[in-house]
């Protein structure tokens, strides 16, 4: 049996990583860019992400190589997604289980890289840390200024009491 | 802030698994934030009250204070309006707010509805520019025009007017008009042929003038209108009634009087009303508590219900003798009869009736009577005496 096949990428700060394809493959992002260019033993760089958290991105890929694809067209503003589970696997939860700098970066790795099923990992771990939070403790949470009038935010909690208790 | 909070497309990702009360809260996070989180929070209402609540703060209180459309959240309302399909299947509408404030909105949603079955409005919204976009709903069933008869208390009513050839699936109308506008109501509606469920609740009725005439020419315009619904209580338009319909399957009585006991059918109408309405399935009337009942006794009386099965009896009280008012139901009534007095239709809304239990030995009583005329009927039979059928 033949080695599986492989390819380098490179982090924003120059470190190289050599990871089966398959692996690689994950992100939408390589898998289009091997597509257009061939393979080539040239390392794809990655300009965007530092390789300690390019790293726990392709553990990531690692773990899930085998998993279906999900759907290209899968809109996350769709509507049919709209009531997706907020549910993490184990794995994945120990997984993201990392400071909010790591997290936020891992979010933005794999928006970049186009890895959907790690963006919605990653977004399902801010929505359940903001989750029955007033504004004042999310604000606290992410070091957020807040940029309303007492006016505005009073007229915007008005407008949508509806949503209250929901 | 991070660049990943203050990037829309990330934002919306978090906020589509966030539940309402957190996307409420995110809104008031920061300026960055809002736009995201309430563009998830509008994007499926449940419910048509947000919108109206944002251009009308007092839609559900019912307040009479006067309101003011600000720019900023109308525009907010056009566009959800616009931007989002809201599908309403059945829309029940009561306000305070003067129809040419509203009627921009109500016209924009009723466009945003295209599978509207079911409208209600207070008949001071029946503008022409509402009825007419209406008209151009394809699945719409019935059209219910609540109105508080006073004209004094309705100065913006105005003369409904409907089209030919609009409104292909309209079944069921509730008018509430003066006979004149009824008329001219029931004329425009002559083309279309799927009307079944018409109700008149007509406070003008007060003469046996208007109310034969008005018989008369429903009759004419609808002969294939099996329920009537209407105000009108006298033997004498029972016969006109019978004569209009002789196939009439459903009637539905009043409602005369919110009191129990005053007023209402008199149970006396019973036999009058037998014979002339031989298909009749569905009696729905309140009935008057005064008046005793005048009965023989006999339990295979000359005029006979030879359908009815279904007797509504709402918020009707029981006179005192009710097992004499069952035995007088049931010696009517050739099937087996039932007695509902919980829930009224003609009222809308859902009352229990006191005298309940009442009701359940009248019925009883009228269960037993039916068994008792079964029984005699099949002896008759057997000794040779009794009808063939």
């Amino acid at each position: 049996m033949s080695a599986a096949p492989q390819v380098t990428l490179e982090s924003s700060d120059g470190e190289k990583f050599k990871v089966d394809k398959e692996v690689a493959e994950r992100s939408v992002l390589i898998k289009n860019m091997i597509e257009d260019v061939g393979e080539s033993d040239n390392p794809i760089p990655l300009p965007n992400v530092n390789a300690s958290v390019l790293k726990k991105v392709l553990e990531y890929c690692e773990h899930h190589r085998g998993d279906p694809l999900p759907a290209a067209d899968a809109d996350p503003s769709n509507d049919d997604n709209r009531k997706r589970a907020t549910e993490i696997s184990d794995w994945d939860q120990k997984f993201i289980q990392v400071d909010q700098e790591m997290l936020f970066e891992i979010i933005l790795a794999a928006n970049y890289m186009d890895i959907k099923p790690l963006l919605d990992v990653g977004c399902k771990t801010v929505a359940n840390m903001i989750k029955g939070k007033t504004p004042e403790e999310i604000r606290k949470l992410f070091n957020i200024v807040n940029d309303f009038t007492p006016e505005e935010e009073a007229q915007i909690k008005k407008e949508n009491e509806w949503a209250e208790d929901r | 802030m991070d660049r990943l909070l203050s990037t829309p497309e990330l934002l919306l990702t978090i906020f589509s698994f966030a539940d309402k009360g957190t996307l409420l809260a995110s809104a008031r996070v920061c300026q960055t934030w809002s736009p995201q989180a309430l563009d998830y929070l509008w994007r499926d209402l449940d419910s048509v009250v947000p919108l109206l609540q944002l251009i009308c703060p007092t839609a559900q209180s019912g307040s009479h204070g006067s309101w003011t459309v600000e720019d900023k959240t109308a525009q907010k309302l056009i566009h959800f309006m616009l931007q989002r399909p809201i599908n309403l299947k059945s829309f029940s509408f009561g306000s305070s707010i003067p129809p040419e404030q509203i009627s921009h909105y109500l016209v924009q949603l009723i466009s945003k509805s295209p599978q509207l079955e079911s409208i209600t409005l207070p008949r001071y919204y029946q503008t022409q520019i509402i009825v007419d976009s209406l008209g151009h709903l394809r699945k719409l069933k019935s059209l219910r025009v609540r109105h508080k008869w006073n004209q004094s208390q309705d100065p913006r009513g105005q003369a409904l007017s409907f089209p030919p050839g609009r409104f292909p699936e309209l079944n069921a109308v509730e008018i509430d008009a003066p006979i004149p506008e009824i008329t001219r109501i029931l004329m425009e509606f002559r083309p279309a042929i799927k009307l079944r469920d018409l109700t008149i609740s007509c406070a003008h009725l007060n003469n046996e003038v208007h109310t034969a005439a008005l018989i008369a020419l429903v009759a004419q315009c609808r002969p294939e209108l099996l329920p009537v619904h209407s105000g009108i209580h006298r033997e004498h338009d029972f016969e006109e009634m019978a004569q209009a319909w002789p196939n009439l399957q459903v009637l539905t009585l009043g409602p005369e009087s919110e009191r129990q006991g005053a007023g209402g059918l008199s149970w006396n109408m019973i036999p009058i009303m037998a014979n002339p309405f031989p298909n009749l399935e569905q009696l729905s009337s309140y009935f008057s508590s005064i008046d005793k009942v005048s009965f023989a006794g006999d339990i295979l009386p000359q005029a006979e219900f030879r359908s009815l099965k279904k007797l509504e009896v709402g918020m009707s009280a029981t006179p005192k003798d009710h097992t004499a008012l069952g035995f007088f139901i049931g010696a009517h009534c050739q099937p087996l009869i039932s007695i509902s007095c919980e829930a009224s239709v003609w009222e809308g809304r859902w009352r229990k009736n006191s005298d309940a239990v009442k009701w359940q030995d009248v019925e009883n009583v009228a269960r037993r009577v039916h068994q008792a005329k079964l029984e005699m009927r099949k002896r008759w039979r057997f000794s040779g005496n009794g009808e063939d059928n």
